[in-house]
Order: structure tokens, then sequence, then C-alpha cells
């Protein structure tokens, strides 16, 4: 026979999972992020409305090339020589490490990872690496030729 | 200075499969022009879109998971537009014209996906004009203009994003 307490627990196991199934959503915002290389902008586009919302998140910025994780709710960006992360309103933007001229840049948003390419000064040709979203100023490059990632 | 051998312009990951691979795009060094696909450890490369002579215009490279689909922008005179191929995993030579840019004067500079709704954003500016956000269907049709711009936009990237809102006043338990 089972004890009060016992009872109870399982009661409020019950009502636990009878809320969780019944969890609602407000829905889903969708947004257009991207980088606006003539007025130094990082913009977004509010996709819900039947007339699309502009809104500047971050001035100031030289970005060419931008990348986003939904999950994360991080953006990224290169502009000349450096790679940037900030929270999906713009906030907290962060420098994660420096860079070449800025070609492309990837998001794994399962591993929270980030790829890019670009050209270093010294090298005729553009190159991939990757970082952690968290691995401020450390990178590795890319290299499928050699099939190594820490190259 | 020699060609590295590993060159990469453009890149995109597939988070969605459950095989995760890094597409990229060469135009030059010891291996052919195309759009390679490899583990993300860098292992088992392969050539995955051959046959496109103007990779090097390829301005914007992204995926389409879902429907397995290989989505970019390609800037340059005449045929600057949205570009798709497969994602097959084998060595094809498959590639088409999805949808051009309005006009011979202008620069395709941006691709996202929106998955959901099946719809590719592309970004251009025209020539001495505005820059425009155009949409289309992942065959390329019903292309229409999202939103208009500037004269003095330029967009270098864009980036599709989707954030679930909670209902206002909904307690929610995770259990």
């Amino acid at each position: 026979m089972r004890s009060n307490k016992t009872n109870m627990a399982l009661m409020v196991t019950f009502v636990v999972v009878q809320l969780s199934t019944f969890m609602a959503f407000g829905g889903v915002d969708k947004y257009l992020y991207f980088s606006n290389h003539e007025a130094n902008t990082i913009e977004r586009i509010k996709m819900n409305n039947s007339t699309p919302a502009r809104e500047v998140i971050l001035t100031g910025r030289d970005a060419m090339e931008l990348a986003a994780d939904s999950d994360a709710g991080y953006i990224f960006w290169m502009d000349t020589y450096r790679v940037w992360r900030a929270e999906l309103d713009g906030a907290n933007p962060t420098q994660l490490t420096t860079c070449g001229w800025p070609y492309s840049l990837a998001v794994d948003t399962v591993n929270e990872e980030l790829y890019w390419s670009d050209k270093q000064s010294a090298q005729k040709n553009s190159l991939l690496w990757w970082c952690r979203y968290n691995c401020i100023g450390r990178l590795s490059r890319y290299c499928h030729a050699c099939s190594n990632r820490q190259c | 200075m020699d060609a590295s051998p590993d060159t990469a312009m453009r890149a995109a990951i597939d988070n969605v499969n459950s095989n995760m691979y890094i597409y990229f795009s060469t135009t030059s060094g010891i291996y052919t022009q195309g759009i390679y696909r490899a583990n993300l450890d860098a292992s088992n490369r392969v050539l995955q879109v051959d046959g496109d002579s103007r990779l090097n215009e390829m301005n914007s490279l992204t995926l389409n998971p879902t429907l397995g689909q290989i989505v970019y922008a390609r800037t340059g005179n005449p045929n600057n537009g949205v570009y798709g191929a497969d994602m097959t995993g084998e060595v094809n030579s498959g590639y088409s014209l999805l949808a051009l840019s309005n006009g011979g004067y202008s620069y395709t500079k941006g691709v996202a996906v929106d998955q959901d709704d099946d719809k590719i954003y592309y970004a251009y500016e025209i020539y001495q004009g505005n820059a425009e956000i155009w949409r289309c269907d992942s065959d390329g049709s019903n292309a229409e203009q999202f939103i208009e711009l500037a004269v003095d936009d330029a967009i270098t990237g864009l980036g599709f994003v989707e954030i679930v809102v909670p209902d206002a006043g909904t307690v929610i338990i995770i259990d």
C-alpha cells in the first residue's frame, strides 16, 4: 500500500506532466537579418506582419558577412579583419577573433561552432577556419586537403 | 606564392540530417572548381557540384537540408541570380538557375532559406539604383519583391531566424 507521501508525489508528477503536455506557445516570430555595408548597420526585418518592419539593431558595423543561430540566440558577422557575435537584438556585441578579408560565414548550430573563410594578407587564396561560439580569440584551420580540422 | 591546396570561398553547414556536413566552394587550387561536401572533421571530401565555370562569381551559399537543396547566389553578367543543386552526396554536374536578378546591371549579394515556408530570400542591388530583397519558392517559381531598400543600402549578407514566442501569461514547465 502506498503512503500518502508517495501518492502526493505521484499526483504532483501527474500534474506537471499534464501541464507540460498542454504547454502553449504564442507562435514563431520570423526575422530576416541583413548586413548593410553602405550604411554600416546590421538590421532585421520582422516578417510576421503583412508589411515587413525594418529595424536597425547595430550601427557602426562594417559587416561583410552575416549568419545566425536562433536556438543559441546569436548573430555572427565579419568585418574586415574581425569576427563578431551579438545577441539577436544586437545586445552585447563581442569580438571573437581576427580574420583576413572575409568571404563566408556558416554556423553549426548543433555543435555551436562557427566556420568562416577568409583571405589572409600573405596568401593568394582563401582558407577555411573554425572555432567554438565561446572560443574567444582561439581558432583552428579546417584543412580539407589533409583531412584535418586542427591543421 | 603557390595556391594553397585547400582553398575555400563560400561555406554552409547541414545541421539537419543525421550526418552533418560542411559544403564549400573552391575556385582555385589543385582541386576541380566546384562545390564540395566533407565531414565536419574534414574527412571524406566529395565533389558535389561540378560544371559551373562561373563559381568565382558566387556571392553566397546556403542549404535547405529539408529539401536536400544547395542554394547559391551568383553575381556578374549576364546570369546573375539564384542557383540550385542537389545535396545528393554523389558527384554530379547538376545545377540550375532558379531566379534571375532584375536586370543585367544588378548584383546578387546574399541568399537565405525559410525551410518551413519553402521560400528562398535573395538580395541584390541594381547598378546606381536601389537595393532590394526578393523571395521565390524553392523551385524558383512565384518570385516577388519582398522589400525595397534605398539607393544608399548595400546588402552583404542575409540570415534567417525563427524565435519561438511564449503566450503571454502561459506558465511553461519543463519536466
